[in-house]
């Protein structure tokens, strides 16, 4: 299965630093790593640097892996409202970049495949513009997952979908990583998600890793209070499930 | 949670609905072929002498079998200016496609964008003042003089589009700016230019097809079949542009090398059509706009419409410039945005898909 390492990596748009000194152990496939940490912290930057889509020191190391850098797939929060293509058009075009005119039916059915997996097969045919920004980021995760990567980063893939749907996706992808060796690195703002679904997590803050391990050794109550500033308790639920628990006194120190 | 749906039912109702779309596009695509070649055909029926269809299709294809000056006059006199309109709408269409594509805003166009009031800047440059931008031949400084200025636009353009902060709206004030610019730099020189050259100004920014010849229909053809297969090539990297640079990268394309390349490609093909025929604004924009709103945004059909649409907007709009005064050709570039703008709008309020 693949493996996915940081070592030393940084990021700089122009000269300003975004990025410095992130190392990770091996990211395994198979499983699902959440990184998340307050707005702006440079999870999109850090998901760009490992797509090789930034600027920046470091070594970012595959493992186990004959595609080399196109085994990373970097889904980025959105998919464009304005082109006048259907959904089904902008999935194969993600499936055909540096192919050919020519369409074969194996990649249609692949295509088919995914929709239906992510339950859009009855919007296949609209086109992008009329969708909502919930429907738009199910066929950005379709326009990833056809592309067959080994190493997936999502950006934000929850952030415009209602409960059942963020549900539903994030179950998706833990069984689709668990099915096929695929590593699933997904920023992620719900932190109960992360707690849920979510194998190991990375926390950034100001373009530095403050912590990385276990989900449920990572998300603590300390963590809450230094990073997001909030005070909370991370406590089990009546099914022995970790929650967070947000108290009402918010720290602005 | 997750409800495995039957991937043969699901599958072969997407499959077969997509395979029905491209057969519904390519029949629409035949459809405007053969609508273009009839509109050639016509043109070229008009004139000082109309000749009835059948005749010019025998000159066409039995050319030996018809009298010399019918053979003449479709092939030596009507032809070319049939097909310079062919291949100006085109190649004016494809540019105005791409630059909408590659700046993701649907005011873009050559016309828009200063590029050409650029290249009739430098075409009266060396008509009026004879300076040549770049030292060369002096048949070919008119030409190459658009050529370059419509390059140093275009160029202008594209980088100020890479500078940080600057959004798309900007980058139409700033194609308006060299709108004004340019135009205001082409009045100096009409102010200033002999009677003679102010004549051949004028030509220039009424755009017209009578001093069409086959070697100016050979070298705007030769651009066009250039720069339709280097756009054809890079046909999914250009439509996936459309979903975003974000996303088109995290597809692997190299967005600032298109756009650069696109650019290039793109100046040369509005340059050299708008040097030999003056200014014709109409097509460049909305050329693109109505083959969108027929086949979409996918380039391996949008590309084609593009071509067809604008060679068939400017080939409708010749034989309209023959029709409206009976004897007399009125210049194109004032009769393309009368005959486009009905069916423009004709188009816009008949069509209720998203066509931007």
């Amino acid at each position: 299965m693949v493996g996915l390492a940081l070592k030393d990596v940084g990021a700089t748009y122009g000269r300003r630093i975004v990025l410095s000194d992130i190392n990770t152990g091996t990211l395994s496939g198979g499983r699902l790593t959440a990184v998340i940490g307050p707005n702006a912290a440079g999870k999109s930057t850090l998901f760009k640097r490992i797509a090789g889509l930034a600027a920046g020191p470091g070594l970012v190391h595959l493992s186990d892996t004959a595609k080399g850098q196109e085994a990373i797939c970097y889904m980025p929060q959105d998919t464009g409202a304005n082109a006048v293509l259907t959904v089904y058009e902008s999935v194969l075009l993600s499936a055909k970049q540096g192919s050919g005119w020519k369409v074969k039916d194996g990649e249609l059915a692949e295509i088919d495949r995914v929709l239906a997996a992510l339950r859009i097969d009855d919007l296949a045919f609209r086109g992008l513009g009329e969708l909502s920004g919930g429907q738009r980021q199910l066929v950005s995760i379709a326009q990833a997952l056809v592309r067959k990567p080994e190493v997936l980063l999502m950006d934000e893939p929850t952030s415009a979908l209602d409960l059942f749907r963020q549900i539903e996706v994030l179950s998706f992808m833990k069984r689709l990583a668990a099915q096929s060796g695929m590593a699933v690195l997904i920023a992620l703002h719900d932190l109960n998600h992360a707690l849920r679904y979510c194998d190991d997590t990375i926390v950034i803050s100001n373009g530095s890793v403050i912590a990385s391990g276990p989900t449920h050794t990572v998300i603590t109550a300390e963590m809450l209070k230094s990073v997001y500033r909030v005070e909370a308790r991370v406590e089990a639920c009546s099914l022995g499930r970790p929650v967070i628990i947000v108290d009402d006194s918010i720290s602005l120190g | 949670m997750m409800v495995a749906i039957s991937d043969e039912i699901a599958g072969l109702e997407g499959r077969g609905r997509y395979r029905a779309l491209v057969a519904r596009r390519v029949l629409l695509l035949s459809g405007l072929l053969v609508a273009l070649f009839l509109s050639v055909a016509v043109d070229m029926a008009l004139g000082p002498a109309n000749y009835p269809l059948a005749d010019v299709l025998t000159a066409l294809f039995w050319a030996e079998s018809v009298g010399d000056q019918l053979r003449v006059v479709i092939w030596d006199i009507r032809m070319p200016i049939a097909l310079m309109a062919v291949t100006v709408g085109a190649s004016l269409s494809v540019a105005g496609a791409q630059m909408q594509t590659i700046l993701a805003n649907p005011l873009a166009s050559p016309f828009t964008l200063g590029i050409s009031a650029a290249a009739g800047f430098g075409a009266a440059l060396g008509l009026v003042a004879g300076v040549a931008v770049f030292p060369v031949a002096v048949q070919y400084m008119v030409p190459l003089n658009a050529f370059l200025m419509a390059m140093v636009a275009a160029l202008f353009i594209h980088f100020a589009s890479t500078m940080r902060g600057v959004t798309v709206e900007t980058i139409v004030l700033l194609g308006i700016a060299l709108v004004f610019t340019f135009n205001a730099a082409l009045s100096l020189l009409e102010y200033l230019a002999s009677e003679q050259a102010l004549a051949a100004v004028v030509f220039w920014t009424m755009g017209s097809l009578t001093k069409a010849t086959w070697p100016k229909v050979w070298i705007t053809g030769a651009v066009l079949v250039f720069a339709v297969p280097l756009f054809a090539r890079h046909a999914w990297a250009l439509t996936a542009l459309r979903l975003g640079d974000d996303k088109a990268a995290s597809f692997g394309i190299n967005v600032r090398r298109l756009r650069l390349e696109t650019m290039l490609t793109v100046s040369l093909l509005s340059a050299i059509p708008v040097s030999f025929v003056g200014t014709i604004g109409f097509v460049g924009l909305v050329g693109p706009h109505i083959a969108r709103m027929l086949v979409g945004e996918d380039q391996r059909f949008f590309l084609p419409a593009s071509v067809l649409c604008g060679a068939l907007l400017l080939s409708v709009t010749s034989v309209v410039s023959k029709m409206l005064i009976p004897g007399a050709v009125l210049p194109i570039g004032i009769i393309t945005a009368l005959v486009g703008v009905p069916f423009f709008f004709v188009l816009i309020f008949t069509n209720r898909r998203r066509s931007w």
